[in-house]
């Protein structure tokens, strides 16, 4: 018998919950009610006339790529009402290295959205009859991003056009086939916003709203050059602007608080433009009986229930189908180790823990798991 | 983006190994053991790496001063191709009553993978290719592997060979009982 059979396990081949391994994981998100409503609340209001601009910030293991993904899931399957577009979601983990600057940025958040879908978002008002230039013209100011939209749709030239787009620097005789006067950013970091807000209204203009779901921004803080610090602060503080509402982010770092996050996220210029009320701490699950909800939550999604219940039944294993596949005192036993050392009593850490007890239930062909196969884990996981 | 397309602006996520290819995983994990949270090894066959950087003694210290959690994956002393090799049981023996790692047993294993996942992500590696882990395959034998680093799509990577190590791979293994001398 394998190991899902053996624990009923649902739609998956461990207990570990991971919408990256598994996608359709990404629908849950347990205990931490208090965080899930906020987040919630604060996306049904961020899309009245504007754009989620949120900073999520947890330690590692918070949870903060599941809430990620469950805003995904959210937006995707069951967008708030006031979000009248549909939603283009682009979610990347940002790679960042001690001499990144705001350009690394700009092309990964381009290369999020990718070429395909730029050049057919053009391609599509040039198929409405329209002439092109003329309505990108009415979206983009700089003369020089509506040359390189145009020639995004151009075969030959196409990819020197996404290159530019993107803020890859050209040579003076790509800049000159392109038709364009200079390389995108080297004014500043103000119009790579403009120009990534433009490609927002254009997506609007098909119907779609563009939101980032920005992962692991703890990567900032490897950049040490002062310039390209301040040129990313820029950055997130053009992003930020309410006027900037045809794109969204939500950005989540690995951070004890906000001091701990990169310097130019945290500063009162790009924090009040987000909202104070848009900073979102996910901290370590609160008490012992946030603990037993979150465990409990998560084996009644991830247990087959029904074939459960029958199991205990016909082996006679004097168990509650809550606690399942633990006893009532393993269960409380495990509650307890996880939510004794505060910082500890994270979700990664439950998860595994719980899952490194199956397989060891599953070594020894037990059917429950034990408190001294809890004890042992425990042990190493929490301590 | 394609394996064989780096990143305009980055290094590439991998890289290939041809010399030294265990030898080069374990330096890594030696400069970076201070901050290593879990170790996956998957070898078929063992040997105690004398004469190299990482003889198992000190690697022995590593986990044990680090806390490190690792789970080692090979075949069993009794398996036809590990009777023959010599350093396979002792290396079993001299593992094999550390708390927190884990031995188990499979006798049709012949992957051959490293898996290093630090408290940081960012510095997680991994190198999977041809070599098992011995001195042979250090100092004699032609053996490649691939060096993942924990960016683009080498997260990913990472991650799935971390997740199939340790919730596949594991179930399909037996715990082993520990070696006595």
């Amino acid at each position: 018998m394998e190991f899902r059979e053996w624990f009923c396990l649902k739609d998956r081949e461990s207990f570990i919950i991971d919408p990256q391994i598994n996608e359709a994981d990404a629908r849950f998100y347990f205990g931490q009610e208090d965080v899930k409503q906020t987040i919630i609340r604060q996306l049904r209001f961020s899309f009245v006339g504007n754009m989620p601009k949120m900073l999520l910030i947890g330690q590692y293991g918070s949870g903060k790529t599941q809430m990620l993904f469950y805003i995904r899931h959210l937006l995707l399957n069951f967008p708030p009402s006031s979000l009248k577009l549909k939603p283009r979601i682009v979610m990347l983990a940002i790679e960042m290295k001690s001499r990144s600057n705001h350009q690394d940025l700009h092309l990964q958040l381009m290369e999020g959205i990718s070429k395909n879908v730029v050049s057919e978002w053009v391609a599509s008002i040039a198929k409405k009859g329209l002439n092109l230039e003329e309505q990108l013209r009415k979206i983009f100011i700089d003369e020089n991003v509506v040359q390189a939209l145009v020639k995004l749709t151009i075969g030959g030239i196409n990819y020197i056009a996404w290159r530019w787009l993107t803020g890859q620097v050209l040579s003076n005789k790509e800049l000159e086939q392109l038709g364009v006067t200079r390389n995108l950013g080297q004014i500043g970091a103000g119009e790579m916003v403009d120009e990534i807000v433009g490609i927002g209204k254009l997506a609007e203009l098909i119907g779609e709203k563009i939101i980032f779901l920005i992962d692991e921004a703890e990567r900032f803080l490897n950049i040490n050059t002062p310039d390209a610090q301040n040129a990313l602060e820029d950055y997130f503080r053009n992003l930020s602007e309410k006027k900037n509402a045809s794109v969204g982010f939500i950005i989540a770092a690995t951070a004890s608080g906000l001091d701990g996050a990169a310097r130019f996220l945290a500063t009162d210029a790009v924090t009040t433009r987000m909202g104070k009320q848009n900073i979102i701490t996910i901290k370590p699950i609160p008490t012992l009986d946030d603990v037993k909800s979150f465990i409990t939550q998560m084996l009644a999604e991830i247990v087959d229930q029904e074939l459960a219940e029958k199991i205990i039944r016909e082996n006679n294993l004097g168990v509650s189908l809550a606690s399942y596949p633990f006893d009532a005192d393993s269960f409380d036993l495990l509650s307890e180790y996880a939510s004794q050392e505060p910082t500890k009593a994270i979700p990664r850490n439950i998860i595994n823990a719980i899952n490194e007890c199956g397989i060891c239930a599953w070594d020894e062909q037990q059917k429950i798991i034990s408190s001294e196969i809890v004890q042992n884990i425990s042990r190493l996981v929490f301590e | 983006m394609a394996i064989n397309e780096p990143h305009p602006k980055h290094p590439n996520f991998a890289s290939i190994l041809t010399d030294r290819v265990v030898e080069q995983f374990f330096v890594r994990l030696n400069v970076v053991s201070h901050i290593v949270d879990e170790l996956l090894i998957v070898s078929p066959v063992l040997g105690t790496l004398s004469g190299t950087k990482m003889p198992i003694e000190r690697l022995k210290q590593l986990i044990r001063v680090n806390k490190i959690q690792t789970y080692l994956v090979t075949r069993s002393p009794e398996n036809d191709l590990t009777i023959g090799a010599p350093g396979h049981r002792p290396v079993l023996e001299t593992l094999g009553n550390i708390n927190g790692l884990e031995i188990r047993y499979n006798d049709a294993l012949h992957a051959k993978i490293y898996v290093c996942i630090c408290k940081d992500p960012q510095n997680n590696f991994a190198v999977v290719g041809s070599a098992n882990m011995t001195r042979s395959s250090i100092e004699r034998n032609i053996e490649v592997g691939i060096l993942i680093r924990y960016a683009y799509q080498g997260r990913e990577l990472i991650d799935e060979l971390g997740y199939w190590i340790k919730n596949k791979l594991r179930l399909q293994t037996q715990v082993a009982k520990p070696i006595v001398k």
